[in-house]
């Protein structure tokens, strides 16, 4: 048997929602040139475009191919965001201990050459 | 194999790190990312219990991206972290990613001692041909003949065969896959992460942007269909006359045995040695 | 002194026993003379606890995989000579950069490069402040006696722990090869200090956030706090960084946790030095024949007396600055050419005389050489 990728055959229940995150995508080509069933197709961006839905056979060739996690086959895609991604239920963290902030000391620039001249009083 | 549904990669990249990645379009390390994480989910272990570890090159940057215990070290060293963390706790899984240079050229010498030794961990060697972040100089895998920045008049050293030199160093576990055979790819690092020993999987990567570009071998898309025309399935392989062979290589598990697992024979020393002082014979 | 439980041991067997006393739990090494016999007795005795013990490849295996084990929790040391040290500079600036606790043991031995393998010499003084590359603070502690081999390897371990850093202990063939009749300390009357770890749940983990006390806490890989560890300059979340402010504040507070606590790290002996016109300023197997010298220097009436450095980086400056206060002339006796004396200038800026004797040929300043040097002086 072989093992080559587009030969795998389609799961007996084949969502076929197929989503796309342009934000993400880096127009490499990789889903449309390896999807068995053409239903891929570039737009004149260079960013895939969903052609032929009605072919696809729910391989998740694309999905497992594109490099940047940019294409979801199937009904429960995650929520992506701009930059990083979410979850609905990504549990809560305090203020501050996610977002970005400085710690408490904000340290003057030690001066050259005196590395034991500070003594912390 | 339990069946995941691909989108179970959203589960195991974390939450906080910005995406895209670093990688070139087309990069097939993100490839290797998914299937890792694909992998991690159908092995069963819990985030908690995995810790990736990865040198330096574009393959150091991997382990970022995922939402376990991840350690990015020194070029080439990443095994010898790695027998550290492994040794401090035996019970986690530790996985390392490396690439062609990191693991082969710098890190030679861990890599054949690694796989002698035996220790549970597994080896993930992304080989794309050539130092891909510093520019497409060329590295122990590239192959004879080819261009690369430091190979202007063509490649005149012969190449490594990365899971030939593992198997004859002692690995207990050797795969080849490549990006193009994604699905084998997750079965491969599947096996590979749910064994004990020291196991190695090599994955061949195109880096289109500096060694296609240097040798003319086109997008990555081209690069991957090549690697579709030379991949030989291992069972066919052996089967193979030398002159088949000519320009093509086996993907596939190409060693599987048992070998004395490290961490058993050292916990055979502890009791020894434990019985000897309690005996006062220490 | 414990007088009843006086032993004799050697200097190497001082290190690996200070080492578990400090709690010691993990140890890769490389053979190499003269630090071998550190080597050979953590591979008898850390199995015996059930502890790993590993000979790796090489001494950047070997430091390796301490940092990997100390990330995972354990105690971690390694030991070495002059080559291997050279080799461990890496991952000795990864230590560094990441912030992660380790102990590492260079037996000084005759150099460059292969040099003596069985002479002494303290060659290395430099390399350990300055050996890896990019700017960096370093903590180094030299012993000279079989006593101080024990109780600066506990002092090592400790100061790793507290401050989040690799520690280094400067020993030199000499000492390390000595055999003296020594007390160790029982192990109650040893303090020991561990890493402090979050307290936090991990969702609320920012592994390189401080409280206040420059030193963030450390979690033990595979206890539920999953956060990356990067030899890349890294913001708090321990994400790489190039955010200019981002990258200054962290490079600052790198070397604020060292110099802040300058006085807490700063380490040295006096001997007979508050009516002495001569000072002699000496560290390691140095240290003990200025000791010797001193002695009997005040049996002849001659007006000497010893400093010797125990915390060698960060140069303790506060003792040495105070100890040249009205003295006529400074010695200072080493196995090099002139390390420490360099550090002893920039203190001195120009107070008083700063004499050196240094030596190259693999054999120990003696006493008499000390004596008839600082009667040049005369």
């Amino acid at each position: 048997m072989s093992e080559n990728a587009v030969d795998q055959p389609p799961p007996a229940d084949s969502p076929k929602k197929i989503t796309l995150y342009p934000a993400w995508c880096k127009r490499c080509g990789n889903c449309v040139a390896f999807c068995p069933r053409q239903v891929l197709k570039n737009d004149e961006w260079g960013y895939p475009q969903v052609a032929h839905p009605e072919k696809c056979i729910s391989c998740h060739m694309c999905e497992m191919l594109c490099p940047d996690f940019a294409i979801s086959v199937g009904e429960d895609a995650p929520v992506r965001k701009e930059g990083a991604w979410f979850k609905e239920e990504t549990p809560s963290a305090p203020r501050g201990a996610r977002e970005f902030s400085h710690s408490p000391e904000r340290l003057a620039p030690e001066p050259a050459d005196r590395e034991e001249e500070d003594d912390g009083a | 194999m339990s069946t995941v549904h691909p989108s179970i990669v959203y589960d195991w990249l974390r939450h906080d790190k910005k995406f895209p990645h670093v990688w070139c379009p087309g990069c097939g390390l993100g490839i290797v990312l998914g299937s890792l994480v694909r992998a991690l989910a159908r092995s069963g272990l819990g985030k908690n219990e995995v810790v990736l570890v990865s040198g330096i090159g574009c393959s150091g940057r991997l382990p970022v991206y995922v939402d376990v215990g991840s350690v990015h070290t020194t070029h080439g060293r990443a095994l010898t972290f790695a027998t550290g963390i492994k040794l401090a706790k035996p019970e986690l899984t530790v996985i390392t990613v490396m690439g062609d240079g990191d693991s082969t050229a710098i890190g030679g010498n861990h890599l054949i001692h690694a796989a002698r030794r035996n220790l549970d961990l597994t080896a993930i060697i992304v080989n794309n041909q050539t130092y891909g972040m510093t520019g497409g100089q060329f590295s122990p895998t590239t192959p004879l003949g080819a261009r690369a920045s430091t190979a202007a008049y063509g490649h005149i050293e012969p190449a490594f065969d990365i899971s030939a030199l593992c198997a004859t160093a002692g690995a207990s576990f050797v795969a080849r896959a490549t990006v193009f055979h994604v699905v084998q790819m997750d079965k491969l690092l599947l096996q590979a992460i749910t064994r004990r020993g020291f196991n190695v999987v090599e994955v061949l990567s195109p880096c289109h942007t500096n060694f296609g570009r240097q040798n003319r071998l086109g997008s990555q898309i081209d690069m991957m269909k090549g690697f579709k025309k030379a991949a030989v399935q291992a069972s066919r392989w052996d089967k193979m006359s030398e002159s088949e062979r000519e320009g093509r290589f086996p993907v596939g598990v190409l060693v599987d045995r048992d070998r004395p697992l490290y961490l058993d024979s050292y916990k055979r020393i502890c009791e020894t040695a434990a019985r000897l002082r309690a005996e006062g014979q220490i | 002194m414990h007088k009843g439980r006086a032993k004799l041991l050697q200097g190497n067997e001082a290190i690996a026993l200070g080492a578990l006393a400090a709690g010691c739990n993990f140890f890769a090494g490389y053979p190499i003379t003269p630090a071998s016999e550190i080597t050979e007795f953590m591979s008898r005795e850390l199995p015996i606890r059930g502890h790993p013990f590993l000979q790796m490849e090489d001494e950047i295996a070997s430091l390796g995989a301490c940092i990997g084990a100390s990330l995972a929790g354990r105690k971690a040391m390694t030991a070495t000579s002059g080559p291997g040290f050279s080799l461990m500079q890496e991952n000795l600036g990864y230590a560094c950069i990441t912030e992660v606790p380790v102990v590492v043991v260079d037996v000084m031995r005759a150099g460059p490069s292969t040099g003596m393998p069985t002479h002494s010499s303290q060659g290395d003084v430099q390399q350990a402040r300055w050996g890896t590359h990019g700017d960096h603070p370093a903590i180094v502690l030299c012993p000279a006696t079989v006593l101080e081999c024990f109780e600066l390897t506990v002092t090592a371990f400790n100061h790793a722990e507290r401050f989040r850093t690799p520690v280094i202990l400067l020993a030199d063939e000499m000492t390390a090869h000595t055999r003296e009749k020594v007390a160790l300390p029982e192990p109650g009357e040893i303090e020991v200090i561990d890493r402090r770890r979050p307290t936090v749940p991990p969702d609320w983990y920012v592994p390189y956030k401080t409280d206040g006390s420059l030193i963030p806490r450390l979690a033990d890989l595979g206890e539920g706090y999953r956060y990356h560890v990067t030899g890349l300059v890294h913001d708090e979340r321990g994400f790489p960084t190039e955010r200019l402010e981002e990258v200054q504040a962290f490079s600052t507070r790198l070397f604020a946790k060292i110099s802040r606590n300058f006085p807490y790290l700063e380490q040295v002996k006096a001997f007979r030095i508050e009516d002495a016109e001569i000072l002699v300023i000496a560290y390691g197997c140095t240290a003990r024949a200025a000791r010797a010298a001193v002695r009997i220097g005040r049996e002849r009436g001659l007006k000497i007396g010893l400093l010797q450095i125990l915390s060698i980086w960060p140069f303790p400056r506060r003792s040495v600055e105070a100890a040249l206060e009205g003295k006529r002339a400074v010695l200072v006796p080493e196995l090099n050419m002139g390390q420490v004396r360099r550090e002893v200038l920039r203190v001195n800026n120009g107070r008083t005389q700063i004499v050196s004797l240094t030596k190259m040929d693999g054999s120990m300043i003696a006493p008499d050489e000390i004596l008839a040097r600082l009667r040049e002086l005369k």
